[in-house]
């Protein structure tokens, strides 16, 4: 067939590209037929197949099979012949029809370790990792607790963190900068204190967050005792909790890192002392368009 | 274009027998408390004969924009006046899903308390994928909320060989935690 490339709005519909499809602006009732891909049920054992690129309207001339309107539980009588008929392929008939189905799934290419929701994983050296549902990454608030008793010393938390739009930052009371981005009206991240410090990320605008490191800090510039559980909880209950324990020591210690791959969030254990201040621990984890007022206050 | 109380439904495919795919838009008005609208969630759950979510993957919203079979899709940027829209490719439903229900919640936890009570309007519109021309519409759904975080608004389903459309409407207090107790979600 040739197309005419000056008139993409005569070219068939191209079905086997879902995920491209606009719907068009409203135009003269003709154009999308179908829209391909209809799985015709046309009995439980054998539904027929789901034709890959089926062209609408155009191949379907001479064929009598016509779609059910919508599907009854059982039973292929109920074709409705006044249905314009779809263009699945001739061979389709019940009795043709392969493997039974729903269509194949995503799968991932390995299984990612997860955090069942209502229950508590740890993150250890051996498994660091863990990747969060798009539920988990989408719905509520998650929330970054460290709970640390008076023994470790006056430690304190903050996050670097890159947003969508290029905007790069720090996120920590101890600064006095509790909202990211910086006096937002809507901000993305909060850091809050009531029993322990932490730190809320709003998930209804997880897209604007690319990644955070959390980090923690003595606010004196003293030693810590480490110890204490770095807590991060969904709104479904799911915990993922990171023992803090280390041997004793000054400077800065990088907890954790989240990402956000295409909407999920991996989340990992990153338990790195740097002997620097924060500027040089956040310089560590690739933050550089950061401008800094000193060691461990941004420019505003 | 006619406009549908809680609980009328009518028969889609039935009345439209060419009708082969639906837009299903929300359109809100938060009158003075624009930061509502900021917190407002619409969300997609493809659900079986018993009213349950077929799985996690079938809860479509703005984190996870389509499901397995990609029949049904959350669109980016709504088109027209709606603040949100999902399209539903009706003859290409799997037969697993017998129905197809329209939430709206409050994401909630960063401080503020809010509900849906503050809205002033909100209503769902059922299009034809088709051509935009709008078949139906809800009433007003926010004149009955008060402190309400969550509500269902409608729901497509299969009924004797044909997909029909429902208006809901029913408030929940507890959120989209409530809501996915309901439809078996785990979040």
């Amino acid at each position: 067939m040739s197309i005419d490339v000056f008139a993409p709005d005569q070219a068939p519909a191209r079905t086997d590209l879902p995920f491209l499809r606009h719907r068009a602006r409203p135009r003269p009732p003709v154009a999308r037929a179908a829209a391909g891909s209809a799985g015709l049920d046309l009995s439980a054992p054998a539904p027929a197949a789901r034709p890959p690129a089926a062209r609408p309207a155009e191949s379907s001339a001479g064929l009598a099979l016509s779609r059910p309107v919508a599907r009854p539980a059982a039973g292929s009588a109920s074709l409705d012949l006044s249905t314009p008929p779809p263009a699945a392929a001739p061979a389709a008939g019940p009795a043709a029809a392969p493997a039974p189905g729903r269509p194949a799934r995503r799968q991932p290419v390995r299984p990612l370790p997860r955090a069942r929701s209502g229950e508590r994983t740890l993150l250890t050296p051996k498994a660091p990792t863990i990747t969060l549902t798009r539920l988990q990454s989408g719905v509520g608030v998650l929330t970054i607790e460290a709970a640390c008793s008076a023994a470790v010393g006056d430690l304190r938390i903050g996050a670097a963190y890159q947003l969508a739009d290029g905007h790069s930052s720090l996120v920590s009371r101890t600064g006095g900068i509790t909202a990211a981005p910086r006096d937002s009206r809507r901000p993305v991240i909060l850091a809050r204190a009531d029993r322990y410090e932490r730190l809320l990320i709003d998930l209804r605008q997880n897209r604007q967050l690319e990644r955070l490191v959390v980090f923690a800090f003595s606010e004196s510039g003293g030693q810590l005792n480490w110890s204490g559980t770095l807590v991060t909880s969904t709104a479904g209950g799911g915990r993922v909790e990171l023992p803090l324990d280390r041997p004793a020591s000054p400077g800065v210690m990088v907890l954790l890192s989240i990402f956000n791959v295409h909407g999920e969030f991996v989340v990992r254990a990153e338990m790195e002392t740097i002997a620097g201040p924060i500027r040089a621990a956040v310089q560590a984890y690739g933050f550089d368009r950061i401008s800094w007022l000193d060691d461990r206050t941004p420019v505003a | 274009m006619a406009t549908m109380k809680r609980g009328s439904n009518v028969a889609l495919t039935r009345e439209i027998p060419d009708l082969t795919g639906l837009v299903l838009g929300v359109r809100w008005d938060t009158g003075p408390e624009k930061a509502l609208a900021d917190h407002l969630v619409v969300a997609t759950i493809l659900c079986d004969e018993h009213s349950k979510a077929l799985s996690d993957e079938h809860f479509v919203f703005f984190n996870q924009l389509s499901e397995p079979s990609m029949t049904v899709s959350q669109l980016e940027q709504a088109m027209g006046p709606d603040a949100e829209q999902i399209e539903v490719q009706l003859t290409a439903v799997p037969a697993e899903v017998s129905r197809i229900v329209v939430v709206l919640y409050l994401n909630e936890g960063m401080g503020l308390r809010r509900s849906l009570g503050q809205l002033r309007e909100c209503v769902l519109r059922v299009l034809n994928l088709a051509d935009n021309a709008e078949l139906v519409r809800s009433e007003n759904l926010a004149d009955s909320l008060d402190g309400e975080t969550a509500m269902t608004l409608g729901e497509v389903y299969r009924h004797q060989g044909d997909w029909k459309f429902k208006v809901i409407g029913e408030g929940y207090s507890t959120g989209v935690a409530g809501l996915a107790k309901d439809y078996g979600i785990t979040l």
